[in-house]
């Protein structure tokens, strides 16, 4: 019995000891001359090598890289709920810039790193990183967007610029057009109403929204430049509706999410889809030899017979430095590398992630990438899907969804408009 | 015409017949998700869900690579982490638990009461309010990242003694002129409770491993803020959710299952080693002697 006493205070003396120990240990880590590094799941692997390469061309740099994962949409989330234990190098997308800004995530880039971002990547990129005068993120991929795939097989070429055309040759061949209406429905659903000349303004003061406001209720104006009588909500909700009145289970309009889209490609029924890049390899393979992909479709209105254009959101993918990083330079220095031409060339090589770098996008192998020169050739018309608040997902979403339900009718589409145009504006003035 | 009878017999197996059929389908609903996860981690397709229910293609290849395969996911070193924290819990926990049960059973001191009262309150604040503020506190002392298997554990085992109920309640029953009879001969308060009480209470000590043992390897909210974005300190809860991530939860959905799958092994385990005791604890801290 007195062995068991023994065991029992050595373990409660051990435990305690154990974790004094270990707490002490800490406070003398290396954590001062360590800069971290958050990359998404995928990119780890790249992203080691990429540093290692880094470290090794600069052996000046003095400090310890270390990494930690952080997937680019998951950004603000992680880094808003404690912005000082954050890495000092992380990748975001450009749509949560200004709530990176206001948590105190970002440290602005010095006007030299901007001019060499503006030489070497594209405009609307490195505008997209901007708050003010001062830009706050390194670009590295242009290629946050979606467009259309389809099977050669079904859809012909010349029917590929119209949207109709496009679900009638579904329809025709029982295959299936897929679209998101529902769930993420409003990052696809927008298109319709930018394409018919649609604009959400926002206007901030420093990082607070003060206004939003959408024009929807304003005339559409088609591809020509002609202004049409009826006006952008009803034109874009008209052409939705319309495209969803092909909803049938013999082929034709269905809403539908990455699964959907798999499971379509695995029943050997899916004829055209719009989404993006990501699920670019997937559907080649699927389709083999009938693989295509193009732009948005134009869609011509039933109301007064112009035609429009869906124009798709576009995003770009930034490196950041963080506001609260104690390395400042240092960081940008990463960060610039890890945006740079050959970080970028080797994302592509290895991830096909698409590249904001110019000269790589002029490259043969991006050149013959169907997926991104379908994204790059919406360039034109593409919007840029920049920092939205809450409640443009949340009733776009509604909106889009009570489209597909077929709850939005001739009768209630005013009605319904005014809502949604409601709910879309802003003020906190 | 008189009502046609019917023998006790037939009635019985009537009544019977319908309460096993009830039976029979709670229990295929509430086995049915862990059945379904257990028929995924052996699916050979990749993707997430499948529109059908029963895979096309067997394979254990699921579980091999889980084990195999780390160039995105470490599994087997969150498995390790979680197990090494679940003992460090077990330990202090159930340390924890036993002496304060001893206590506030055996002894009486002013603040007795009180002090009980003061853990019913507090055990009704629902621990993740104070999650974030207790982060903070432990990323003052440094154990958080790289110490946050520490601090996890320090968290875990916090309060872990307002979980006494149950143990005392079982030393409760046991007789107290035991103690006494002990203190008469010259023994300690010490010493009762080690060579007394703690061989009469098995089965409550084992209760308290069980449930110290089993808490770790589900915890998800603290885990995730410990770690912050490194991966080498994940728990298994953490790390899982990371492979249903949009990114990769096409090819790591049936992973993710074979990996839910082995979580449960070393509770089932040990669940299965020690069950006799188990149900004895849990039943016997509710009769009072």
């Amino acid at each position: 019995m007195k062995k068991s006493k023994k065991i029992l205070s050595l373990l409660a003396c051990g435990a305690i000891a154990a974790s004094a120990t270990m707490g002490l240990a800490a406070c003398g880590g290396d954590k001062d001359n360590t800069i971290t590094v958050w990359a998404p799941q995928t990119q780890q692997t790249l992203v080691k090598k990429l540093v290692d390469d880094f470290l090794a061309a600069n052996p000046d740099f003095g400090l310890k890289v270390d990494f930690g994962v952080c997937g680019e949409d998951n950004a603000y989330a992680k880094v808003s709920v404690d912005p000082q234990a954050s890495a000092d190098v992380y990748g975001f997308a450009n749509d949560q810039l200004m709530n990176l800004k206001s948590c105190g995530g970002l440290s602005y880039l010095s006007d030299q790193m901007v001019n060499k971002i503006k030489e070497t990547d594209e405009a609307a990129a490195v505008e997209a990183g901007k708050i003010g005068d001062k830009y706050y993120g390194y670009p590295y991929a242009a290629d946050n967007g979606y467009f259309m795939y389809y099977d050669k097989s079904v859809v012909a070429e010349e029917d590929t610029t119209n949207l109709m055309s496009v679900i009638n040759a579904c329809k025709r061949k029982h295959k299936y057009f897929v679209m998101q209406m529902e769930t993420d429905g409003a990052w696809y659903f927008g298109s319709f109403f930018y394409g018919a000349g649609g604009k959400y303004d926002l206007e901030w003061d420093g990082d607070e929204l003060m206004t939003a406001t959408c024009n929807f209720d304003a005339k559409a104006v088609d591809i020509n430049g002609t202004v049409s009588d009826y006006s952008i909500g009803e034109i874009g909700s008209r052409a939705a509706m319309d495209a969803v009145n092909n909803k049938n289970a013999a082929g034709g309009f269905i809403h539908g999410n990455d699964t959907v889209i798999e499971q379509r490609l695995k029943d050997k029924n899916l004829g055209a889809v719009i989404t993006g890049t990501w699920n670019a390899s997937k559907i080649q393979e699927a389709l083999g030899n009938n693989y295509a992909a193009t732009a948005c479709p134009q869609y011509t209105s039933s109301l007064d017979n112009h035609t429009y254009r869906m124009a798709p959101f576009i995003g770009y993918k930034l490196y950041a430095v963080n506001g609260f990083t104690k390395h400042v330079s240092e960081s940008h220095r990463l960060a610039q590398y890890l945006a740079s031409e050959t970080a970028q060339q080797q994302r592509f090589n290895e991830l096909q992630i698409g590249p904001s770098n110019l000269k790589i996008q002029q490259t043969e192998a991006v050149k013959n990438n169907v997926a991104l020169q379908a994204l790059f050739s919406q360039k034109d018309f593409a919007v840029v899907q920049t920092s939205l608040p809450d409640n443009y997902w949340s009733v776009l979403k509604t909106y889009a969804g009570d489209i597909y339900a077929g709850k939005i009718t001739n009768d209630n589409l005013s009605t319904k408009l005014a809502d949604l145009i409601k709910g879309l504006n802003v003020d906190n003035t | 015409m008189a009502k046609k009878l019917r023998s006790k017999k037939a009635v019985e197996r009537g009544t019977n017949i319908a309460i096993y059929v009830i039976l029979a389908l709670i229990s295929i609903i509430w086995l049915f998700p862990f059945f379904y996860l257990v028929i995924q981690s052996l699916r050979g397709e990749t993707g997430t869900a499948t529109p059908y229910f029963w895979p096309k293609e067997w394979t254990f290849n699921n579980y091999i690579k889980l084990f195999t395969d780390k160039s995105i996911f470490n599994f087997p070193k969150w498995y390790l982490t979680t197990l090494i924290i679940s003992i460090f819990v077990t330990v202090i926990q159930t340390i924890f638990v036993l002496v304060t049960s001893y206590a506030l059973s055996r002894m009486r001191f002013k603040m007795r009461k009180p002090l009980m009262n003061l853990m019913l309150v507090l055990g009704m604040f629902p621990g993740f309010m104070s999650m974030t503020a207790v982060y903070f506190l432990l990323k003052l002392l440094g154990l958080t990242q790289d110490m946050g298997l520490v601090g996890l554990v320090l968290v875990y085992v916090a309060s872990s003694c307002m979980g006494y109920y149950v143990s005392k309640g079982f030393f409760d029953t046991i007789p107290k002129s035991l103690d006494e009879a002990a203190r008469i001969d010259g023994a300690s308060r010490h010493t009762v409770f080690i060579k007394i009480i703690l061989p009469l209470a098995k089965p409550i000590i084992i209760y308290t491993i069980l449930t110290a043992f089993m808490a770790p390897w589900g915890e998800y909210m603290f885990a995730s803020l410990m770690a912050f974005g490194k991966q080498d300190y994940y728990n298994v809860a953490v790390g899982l959710k990371d492979m249903l991530d949009k990114e990769v939860a096409d090819i790591y959905f049936t992973r993710f299952c074979a990996g839910s799958v082995i979580v449960s092994i070393p509770i089932t385990a040990l669940f299965f080693w020690l069950q006799k005791y188990y149900v004895e604890g849990v039943t016997g801290g509710s009769v009072k002697g």
